[in-house]
């Protein structure tokens, strides 16, 4: 079921309006079954997965809570991660391991060995799989205790809002809320209805129109030059935050309306001035995730290497980082990028240090922030490119630079579009803060809310355009 | 509640306000000679007037007519209504462009009534099984003359933009002009009198045709559906429906054609409703007898309709 | 040992890391508190504490830190063993 569909709109609906007939302590039911009812409409199958990795973590996670021997509860964790990550790759991965056969079996000039049959891959399932596991580390290390209660328990992992693309909760935060739900005051179901429109309108009227320009240069690489292709770039950057903040805002908006917090997962990541802080910014429910169950035990492990297990674990997380978005090389590519980028941030720390002392400080801002854009806008590259052959096509292409043709194809597509598209771009990125604090905000006037409501709906009826149903972040 | 349902009030109305000034604005603003409605709607935001309004003003529900033609441009420029009155029969080609089968019903139920009109003709591509695809909204939406038809073939289609389109009428004025291919001749006929275009001829000579593997339209069940109403329809009005595919070129896919044969039987067969098919016909010559890959010239216009002619009066 | 020594000797080490004779922790101050507290720091002032207080302090532990405060307590429950 599609955030932006009727069908949704009215299940939202619907379930806020029931729990207004049932008790605070009562309301998680109404919640895990319309999560559950949620959950089925992509199949029994799923649903029967996604069963069996809520049974097998509270499983594990109350065998943990059980067992005082430190060498047999690592034991358990790692009985418990290791089926949960099987049960990933079995779905995920199974690809990567058929490209990886292909391989090598064209390389030893045999006859192509066994291929196994790629199944479908179930809605959510990284979200889900690292939501619960986050959840079994969290009891390994005696951050909470075993949740004793299966049906808040099961609410965590399947919750609805979160479920399809994140973002992922932790069970700090989310398990306690189930205990007792208060129905939303008014002031914040308009601050839901405020939010979930801004993402239409994210979705609809900037990342789907960027990705009509976006698909047609990714499509045929070799047409168009390096001016146009780092144009390119720079819109499907901003088509990517524009996708996936909207999706993540829906998501918030929704758990709203039902009495439910979930936490944020941008925090305006094209400020950035570096690409540490960038991944202070982006995607944060991952990158916190990645930071407190893998990058902090990964680097207290090795603390006697001192500079070199920072170094390690930057590596190492990243690189999982790169392989939890899919099984294609180019993943793995970006994780390792990334990994070498910040790493050599970390070294010349010091160097850029003097550096910003010498330089004005608005120029050593600016300078920072661009820098970051352009280079985030060439690791999305791995993002978007159907596969490495491609991406080097497009490294060739860029090489090939003229400033004139990016002014043929402004022209070419009606100059005024560009132009219109960019201008609408520009007040994004600028006021993309301030509009978000203004939404966010409950105690603001609510005629100026009605105002800003109003003109969204009106941007999103005549601005909006139809072309693809998804999110980008759905194939993760 | 109360303080709620002020709020969304004062939202409506303020949505209402904005948006019909936003149009209004859009139409009214120039660049580039159009209004600047087109730039930000796209493509599909086709100029005011041209062919379909024109035959919308010559249209009138009360005159009686032997036949009515529906579909799409083939059918537009397909049936040339001075050579079929010539032959006795008086018609109305009410083609346009990209009509799809539920633009087709919306038009028989609101403006073709049984004791005017005898019989109705459907010209059948594969395309109309696409299902009703925005863009196939857009031309009648825009340039069909009565309001309340185009503003149900907009809600019908169940897309916003669609609605935009038809709230341009308010603000843009309409013209006859021709800006469509091909000139306008009488009761909706639209006549392309050029040979095959440059582009296609050099596909032709290469040999670049009859080489797919697989059909590209994807058949839908809701146009299955429409094609349904409008045999009820018919059939309720006491109005001779006929199927004909009119004649095609080397391009057109062979599966496309093959795939809507295979839906159209088990119909023609249950409803008895003839199906002229001219689509194996080999005397339509490719080079000489159309101005690209789907349309008819005058030139195969011509010969087609003279040929439907005897063949329908033959079979009477 | 009691909490004010341990308090003294925990601040020194911050001092020591971060080369600022005037930073004064509180029981509340996290890693966004302080100016330059990244990974690197974070180690050392993990390390630091160890060799000051000739204690070890386990990754299972450092999971459990949200704040000075925490750090604290762990140093005094360490210190009384």
């Amino acid at each position: 079921m599609v955030f932006q569909s009727w069908f949704y709109f009215l299940f939202l609906l619907g379930l806020s309006g029931a729990q207004i007939f049932l008790l605070p302590t009562q309301r998680w039911i109404l919640l895990l079954l319309g999560s559950f009812f949620f959950y089925s409409l992509t199949g029994w199958q799923p649903t029967i997965l996604l069963l069996f990795t809520i049974i097998i973590t509270f499983g594990s996670a109350l065998w943990l809570g059980n067992e005082k021997n430190q060498g047999r509860r690592y034991k358990i964790l790692l009985l418990s991660v290791t089926a949960q990550i099987l049960l990933l790759s079995a779905f995920k991965y199974l690809g990567f391991f058929n490209d990886l056969v292909s391989g090598i079996s064209h390389w030893m000039q045999s006859p192509s060995w066994v291929q196994l049959p790629l199944l479908m891959l179930p809605l959510g399932i990284s979200f889900y799989t690292f939501q619960s596991m986050g959840y079994v580390f969290d009891v390994y290390y005696n951050i909470r205790k075993p949740e004793r209660h299966f049906g808040h328990y099961a609410l965590f992992v399947s919750f609805f809002p979160q479920i399809q693309s994140g973002p992922i909760g932790r069970s700090k935060e989310m398990l306690p809320q189930w205990k007792s739900i208060t129905l939303p005051q008014w002031e914040m179901i308009r601050m839901a209805l405020l939010l979930f429109l801004w993402g239409v309108l994210k979705k609809f009227v900037i990342a789907d129109r960027l990705g009509i320009y976006v698909d047609e240069v990714y499509d045929s690489p070799q047409q168009f030059s390096g001016a146009v292709w780092m144009l390119i770039l720079f819109l499907y950057t901003i088509q990517l935050y524009a996708d996936f903040s909207a999706y993540s805002d829906m998501a918030i908006a929704s758990a709203q309306v039902l009495g439910i917090r979930i936490p944020e997962n941008f925090l305006f990541p094209y400020k950035a001035n570096n690409i540490t802080d960038f991944w202070r910014r982006w995607h944060l429910s991952l990158s916190g995730w990645l930071r407190d169950y893998i990058y902090t035990p990964l680097l207290f492990a090795k603390k006697k290497w001192k500079k070199w297990a920072v170094v390690y674990a930057i590596a190492v997380t990243f690189i999982i980082c790169g392989i939890w978005h899919g099984p294609k090389m180019t993943f793995v590519l970006f994780g390792i990028v990334q990994a070498i980028l910040l790493i050599f941030e970390m070294q010349t720390k010091e160097w850029r240090a003097r550096l910003s002392n010498q330089l004005p400080s608005w120029m050593y801002q600016s300078l920072s922030v661009a820098i970051t854009f352009v280079a985030i806008s060439l690791c999305f590259i791995l993002f978007r490119a159907e596969g490495l052959q491609q991406v080097k096509e497009i490294f060739i292409q860029l090489s090939q630079w003229e400033y004139s043709s990016v002014i043929d194809y402004v022209r070419e597509k009606n100059g005024s579009i560009i132009i219109g598209l960019l201008f609408f771009l520009g007040l994004f990125l600028f006021y993309d803060e301030k509009i978000s604090s203004v939404i966010r905000n409950q105690k603001e006037n609510p005629k100026k809310l009605g105002l800003y409501l109003s003109f969204m709906v009106v941007v999103i009826l005549i601005g909006m355009v139809i072309g693809k149903e998804q999110f980008i972040y759905f194939q993760f | 509640m109360k303080q709620a349902l002020k709020w969304l009030g004062w939202i409506f109305f303020l949505t209402v306000v904005l948006y019909v000034s936003a149009l209004f604005c859009l139409c009214k603003i120039h660049y580039n000679r159009l209004p600047l409605f087109y730039l930000v709607m796209g493509d599909y935001a086709a100029p005011n007037g041209g062919h379909t309004y024109h035959a919308s003003l010559d249209w009138s529900d009360t005159s009686h007519f032997d036949v009515v033609v529906l579909g799409a441009s083939r059918a537009q420029r397909g049936y040339n209504t001075a050579i079929f009155d010539s032959l006795g029969i008086k018609m109305f080609n009410l083609g346009s462009p990209s009509q799809s089968l539920q633009n087709s019903r919306i038009l028989l139920e609101n403006h073709i009534k049984g004791g005017f009109i005898k019989e109705v003709w459907l010209d059948m591509v594969p395309a109309l099984f696409k299902g009703n695809a925005f863009e196939s909204t857009s031309d009648l939406i825009q340039n069909w003359a009565p309001s309340k038809t185009a503003f149900t073939i907009a809600w019908e289609s169940k897309d916003a933009r669609a609605i935009n389109l038809w709230m341009k009428r308010l603000f843009c004025s309409n013209s006859t002009e021709q800006e469509g291919k091909g000139a306008y001749r009488r009761n909706g006929f639209v006549e392309v009198n050029a040979s095959l275009s440059e582009k296609w001829v050099k596909e032709y000579e290469n040999g670049n045709f009859g080489k797919e593997s697989k059909g590209y339209v994807t058949f839908s069940q809701d146009a299955i559906d429409e094609l349904q109403k409008i045999i009820s329809y018919c059939q309720r009005e006491k109005i001779k429906l006929k199927f004909i595919a009119s004649p095609i070129t080397v391009f057109s896919n062979r599966w496309d054609q093959m795939k809507m044969n295979e839906i159209m039987e088990p119909i023609v067969e249950q409803f008895q409703i003839p199906f002229i098919d001219y689509s194996n016909r080999t005397e339509w010559n490719t080079l000489t007898d159309f101005y690209d890959e789907k349309h008819l010239n005058a030139v195969g216009v011509r010969k087609f309709n003279l040929d439907l002619c005897r063949s329908m009066s033959s079979t009477q | 040992m009691n909490n004010e020594q341990i308090f003294e000797k925990v601040n020194g080490v911050f001092r020591t890391i971060f080369k600022d004779d005037t930073i004064l922790v509180t029981r509340e101050t996290t890693a966004k508190d302080i100016a330059g507290w990244d990974s690197i720091t974070h180690l050392d002032i993990i390390t630091g504490m160890e060799e000051a207080f000739q204690v070890e302090i386990t990754g299972f532990e450092v999971m459990n830190l949200n704040n000075v405060g925490d750090l604290l307590d762990l140093l005094a429950q360490k210190m009384s063993e």
